[in-house]
């Protein structure tokens, strides 16, 4: 190779890669999720049920039934077994057009009988219209029976059994209007008659078992939603599963660890050896187990056992132990997080505030503190991202956060691409936008002539 | 009043301070500062007049022998803490608290310790910081200020706590040539109100306007108490001779 080739090369290299150091970080992003979108529209991949399941939407509305229309009229009684609580309910009906395609080549028939004449046939991947349902409930020994009437877009029309088809997909194409019940304190499940149409106002059912029925107004599938006011909408975005949990467990989770970790860091610079000894002790252990163990520990050793001497009293299975476990092991790093941030403070401040009569407790609050706030604030923002991230662990104790959610659904629908994609975006969407907080908080925190970049 | 100034305010008797087990930094000192005196304290560095200085408000422990400040001796948390809200000191390096305005560094510990309202402690610190000539500061932070203006918020913030002593640690020992007339003119003022102080410095232009007695230290001990006119024109020992030679060309 000659000189100038090499050079020319050289000079080559030197432009990617001052092009590429002009990248924003926000241009990162979006070429990861660029990349992602268009292999998914290229592959015909689908998130968008991957995120509904993730995010545990809908917040704002429950599923109360699934009703496959097979007249005119639809009904939803609520059963004995399962007896409304006393409450304000806000139910309505969405009706849905099903297309579904077959599973196998498929015989349809005239009646909704195996033994009725043959009408068409489909062969296996065809696509097909649900119209109308005909379900034979289980007799005897005899299963019960679903029996579907489809159409085709060139006009093949018959009775199906719904199994020969795979899962159908809905669109919405009707919507009812809302029938708002008040179950009464103490009612019992008695019987009644179906509210036969959507309500002005507020009903009060002297009944926990009520029955609601309407017209269908179209499609041949019906689901019945629970709507919630705002208030129940906002308490239930905050107990969702998935990415809500998630948030939940990293916020109570850090801030116990706050908390300890100030703790036994101010015990760290302390000259008393018991305390010292202690907080050594609690720092050096945590730091040397792995996250994972603890989070174990928490949920299977520690919960049960205070259950267990408490006799029930406190039960700190599930989301509580995890909380503590993440606490507890993010305690011991926040911990020399701020030992180091109270070290790095000039020693003459402290001996500043001692001289002006302030005790040392007093000194720490008002002289030595607000200024290691400002020096430990990148480590202790880096340190929350990194719990947001280590948040995932606590899916060992069966939690449903993103990632057992995310597990969860790939689990049954056996497409763990998309499954992991949303999984690893979602987390990356929220530390890229938590990263970002952080510089905006440590710019606003800034003191002035000092760390101006 | 002649009573009074028989009675010393601060005593300090045969005094040990050790660091680690090297360095054996005083060496038996005993001194006795009476009411509205200044007293200066010179020397070689090394020669322990930091580290007494220190130990009046024990911001070093002694080894051995005892400080007692106003009649209090400094054996327990509490009445150290007391103690030092009675003296004011005021660093080398001025040690004002970055986090916080010119307004409230003066105001932190007056409210803490001296319980003072907001609006008292303010009007206080306002007073103060005219008195040392910067009351357009307030809203500064102190890394906005020259070295001798921060030296002069160092002052009003000790000051603020209406202290009986004040002690210096080499006030102007880390400030431009041109700043340290300003710290001098201000710690002259105080001189000529009647503080009491004890200051560690080599500004023998403020030792011939103000102090009372020159404590010449080395090696850990006293080696000379005497009057600034006899320091200049007299000097007993032989090593206060060599150390003015040295510092006074």
């Amino acid at each position: 190779m000659t000189t100038i080739q090499r050079q020319t090369k050289r000079a080559s290299t030197e432009a990617v890669f001052s092009f590429l150091r002009t990248i924003p970080w926000w241009g990162v992003i979006i070429a990861i999720v660029g990349l992602v979108a268009a292999y998914s529209v290229l592959t015909d991949v689908q998130y968008r049920e991957a995120i509904y399941f993730i995010l545990d939407l809908p917040w704002d509305k429950a599923l109360v039934e699934e009703i496959p229309l097979e007249g005119d009229v639809w009904t939803h009684a609520v059963s004995e077994n399962l007896p409304l609580k006393s409450g304000t309910y806000h139910l309505y009906a969405v009706f849905y057009d099903a297309t579904a395609v077959t599973q196998e080549d498929t015989v349809l028939r005239a009646e909704p009988d195996a033994e009725s004449s043959e009408t068409a046939r489909l062969s296996k991947g065809e696509q097909a219209k649900f119209i109308r349902w005909h379900i034979i409930p289980k007799q005897g020994l005899q299963m019960e029976q679903r029996w579907v009437r489809v159409v085709t877009d060139d006009g093949r029309v018959g009775w199906a059994l719904d199994k020969q088809f795979g899962q159908p997909d809905l669109a919405e194409v009707a919507q009812s209007g809302a029938y708002v019940l008040r179950v009464p304190k103490g009612a019992e499940p008695v019987a009644v008659d179906p509210i036969a149409s959507p309500t002005d106002g507020e009903i009060v059912v002297e009944t926990s078992t009520p029955a609601i029925s309407g017209e269908v107004l179209g499609g041949s599938w019906a689901r019945i939603y629970d709507r919630f006011s705002w208030l129940e909408t906002v308490a239930r975005i905050w107990s969702a599963k998935g990415i809500m949990l998630t948030i939940r467990a990293t916020i109570l989770g850090y801030g116990l660890a706050l908390v300890l970790g100030l703790i036994a860091g101010l015990m760290l610079v302390s000259r008393s050896p018991v305390t010292l000894a202690i907080s050594k002790l609690y720092v050096e252990v945590i730091r040397g187990i792995p996250l994972l163990v603890i989070v174990l520990y928490a949920g299977f050793v520690l919960s049960p056992y205070i259950r267990e001497a408490t006799n029930g009293g406190v039960d700190l299975r599930g989301f509580p132990g995890a909380v503590i476990g993440l606490g507890f092991g993010y305690g011991a790093y926040l911990a020399e997080v701020f030992r180091a941030g109270i070290q790095s403070i000039h020693r003459g401040q402290m001996e500043a505030a001692r001289s002006l009569g302030m005790s040392y407790f007093q000194s720490m609050r008002h002289v030595i503190l607000p200024q290691a706030l400002r020096v430990v604030l990148p480590p202790l923002g880096n340190d929350f991202i990194a719990m947001l991230k280590d948040s995932s662990l606590i899916s060992v104790v069966a939690l449903p956060e993103i990632l057992q959610q995310g597990r969860l659904w790939v689990s049954r629908t056996f497409r763990a691409f998309e499954g992991y994609n949303t999984v690893a975006l979602f987390y990356l969407v929220m530390t890229l936008v938590l990263s970002l907080m952080v510089r905006v908080i440590e710019r606003r925190t800034a003191l002035p002539g000092r760390s101006e970049e | 009043m002649a009573e009074q100034e028989r009675d010393p305010i601060i005593v300090i008797k045969d005094v040990h301070k050790h660091f680690g087990t090297e360095v054996h930094a005083l060496r038996g000192v005993s001194l006795e500062v009476y009411p509205q005196e200044v007293v200066v304290i010179i020397g070689p560095s090394g020669s322990g007049k930091s580290t007494l200085l220190r130990c009046i408000n024990r911001l070093e422990a002694v080894n051995s022998g005892s400080v007692v400040v106003d009649g209090m001796a400094m054996d327990r948390p509490r009445s150290i803490n007391r103690v030092r809200a009675e003296v004011g000191m005021v660093f080398q390096l001025f040690n004002l608290f970055p986090h916080l305005t010119v307004m409230d560094n003066v105001v932190v510990a007056q409210r803490v310790v001296r319980k003072r309202s907001r609006r008292e402690a303010e009007a206080i610190a306002i007073d103060l910081l005219r008195k040392v000539g910067i009351p357009e500061k307030v809203d500064a932070y102190p890394t906005q200020l020259s070295g001798g203006q921060q030296q002069r918020v160092a002052i009003a913030r000790a000051l603020a706590m209406q202290p009986k002593i004040m002690l210096f640690d080499e006030p102007t020992s880390a400030l431009d040539p041109e700043m340290i007339k300003e710290v001098l003119d201000v710690m002259l003022d105080l001189a000529s109100e009647g503080m009491t102080m004890v200051v560690v410095s080599h500004e023998m232009g403020f030792v011939r306007a103000a102090a009372d007695r020159v404590v010449f230290m080395d090696n850990g001990s006293i080696v000379e108490v005497t009057t600034p006119e006899l320091l200049f024109t007299a000097p007993q020992q032989e090593r206060t001779k060599r150390f003015l030679g040295q510092i006074l060309h």
